[in-house]
Order: C-alpha cells, then structure tokens, then sequence
C-alpha cells in the first residue's frame, strides 16, 4: 500500500508535473488574500481602541509567527516519514522548508519587536513568548547548520530528522508560553474560537493574510523542492525530459 | 497624510510592512537564481554525456 503510494504520488516525476500545475493557482491565491488582507487590514479595519492604529503590526507579525511555527511542524512530519518510511520527497521538503521557516521566524520577532517598542517601550524583554519564539529561530539556523556539515545525503536526512522530531516539543511551549508563565506578550487572541477576542472586522483581514503567508510559503517551498529534485535526479531520464 | 502618518505610527508600521516585502522579494530572488543555475549545471551535464 504505502509502496503503491510512493511511486504513484510521491515520486519525484509525478511531484514535478503536479507542481507545475500548481503554481499558477498559489500565485492567483496568494495575490488575492495577500491585496485582500493588505488593503482592508492597513486602510479599513478599524482603529484599536487602545494601541490606536500601531495594532496594524499585527497583520505582518501574526502572520510571520504563525507561518513558521507551521513550516516547523510540517518538517517535523517530514522527518517521520524520512526515518520511518525513507521517502525521498519527504526530506526534500523538510530541507527546503528550513531556510522558509528561519527567515518567518527572524520576521516576526522583527516584527514584534518594533510593535514593542511604541507599545510595551521596549524592543526586547526576555519574557517566556519571545525567547521561546527565539529558541524556534535557533532550531531552525541548528538544522541549517547540520544540513551543511555533513556531505552525505542519506547520513545528512537522518541527522537533520532527529533534530527537527526532539524540536517539536518547542511548538506547545511557544503556544502556551502566554498561559504559563505571567509574560508582557498578550495572550491568544484568533485561537480560542469559541470567544474570540478580536472584532470580526478586524480578524478577517487577519485571516487573509495568514492565508497569504501560507500560500507563499507553499509556492516558493515548491519552486525549491523542484530545484532539489532535479538536483538530485539529474541522472535520470525523467529530469532530461522535464529540461529538454 | 494620514496615511503615511498612521496616528503617529507610521514609522513602526510602514517599516514592518516594508520589512515583509523585502523577505517575501529576497526569497523569490532566491528561488529563481537557484532555478537558473541547477538548469545551467544539468543542462551541461546533458550536452558533455555523449
């Protein structure tokens, strides 16, 4: 069963022509939830009534956060599948997510640390959200790091999945960083469904741009996976076939 | 005016604003300078194998 999966969906050939396919509808989704969010989170979403306009932060920083703790969890299922079943794809995906989810992680605390400066009067405080967002910039730069130190590529996969699967564990802690512990960083606002703590008008650009950031992140994670796949094929008649 | 002014915010949010662009720009720079060279490599492994 999971041999028939492979080779039907998960071979490198199939995935280069699905993608391909792909790209032009991430660009279209991506262009409209990004204006979307953009325009109406910037121009007519309105003021918060205590940070004034400054909560427009929020539709960059948000987005940012969320995005990387995503491309975090997907690498760490790629890992699995890596060291459980040693699919090819998986590991691609996995290494071409980890430089996506530093440059997310580096934009949110970026991004929260200029929105805590006219709000909190600091660009930093060591409080329990922030350095745990920072341990996740960390893990991200670790597996970088790990990818380019060891040549060989199956040696390489394995080493990088062990440390994308014991990282997971910094995912609940950043999420409930904010319950835990007494931080400066306000608590949930978009997760708790049920009460939400947000305006609608104010949270459905928000949720377009979340959109926006995973559809970017989608569509260059496939540009990359392609680029590594080919890279790693170039043997074979499949990718002489796809360039010529 | 008060577009740019943003209730005295302005420098906070069109700094993160322009923070994002220059991330999402440099990744698809990224992408498309990797894609032009792993063509250019397989390409001349192609033409040398006989």
């Amino acid at each position: 069963m999971l041999h028939w999966l492979n080779q039907r969906f998960l071979s490198p050939k199939l995935f280069y022509e699905t993608s391909t396919a792909m790209l032009p509808w991430l660009v279209a989704l991506f262009t409209l939830t990004f204006a979307y969010g953009l325009i109406d989170g910037l121009f007519f979403a309105p003021a918060d009534y205590q940070q004034g306009d400054g909560f427009r932060i929020i539709y960059v920083h948000v987005p940012s956060a969320f995005t990387a703790m995503a491309i975090y969890a997907v690498m760490a299922c790629c890992a699995v599948m890596t060291l459980v079943w040693r699919i090819k794809i998986a590991a691609v995906c996995m290494a071409c997510s980890a430089p996506l989810g530093a440059w997310f992680t580096l934009l949110a605390l970026v991004t929260g640390s200029i929105w805590g400066k006219p709000m909190w009067g600091t660009f930093w405080v060591w409080d329990a959200r922030l350095t745990s967002v920072l341990i996740l910039l960390f893990l991200f730069l670790g597996f970088l790091a790990l990818q380019s130190v060891i040549i060989e590529q199956r040696n390489r996969d394995r080493a990088t999945s062990v440390l994308a699967i014991i990282g997971i564990i910094n995912l609940p802690i950043i999420h409930y960083s904010v319950i835990w512990w007494n931080t400066l960083h306000q608590g949930p606002t978009i997760s708790k469904f049920a009460t939400p703590s947000i305006a609608p008008s104010m949270l459905y650009p928000l949720l377009a741009m979340i959109a926006a950031f995973l559809f970017f992140y989608v569509f260059i994670l496939l540009l990359r996976m392609r680029n590594q796949l080919l890279l790693r094929d170039s043997q074979t008649t499949w990718v002489k076939e796809a360039l010529q | 005016m008060s577009i740019l002014h943003m209730g005295g915010y302005g420098a906070y949010i069109w700094s993160t604003y322009g923070l994002t662009l220059l991330v999402f720009g440099f990744n698809v720079f990224r992408a498309w300078q990797e894609k032009r060279y792993v063509r250019k490599i397989i390409l001349q492994q192609i033409k040398q194998t006989p």
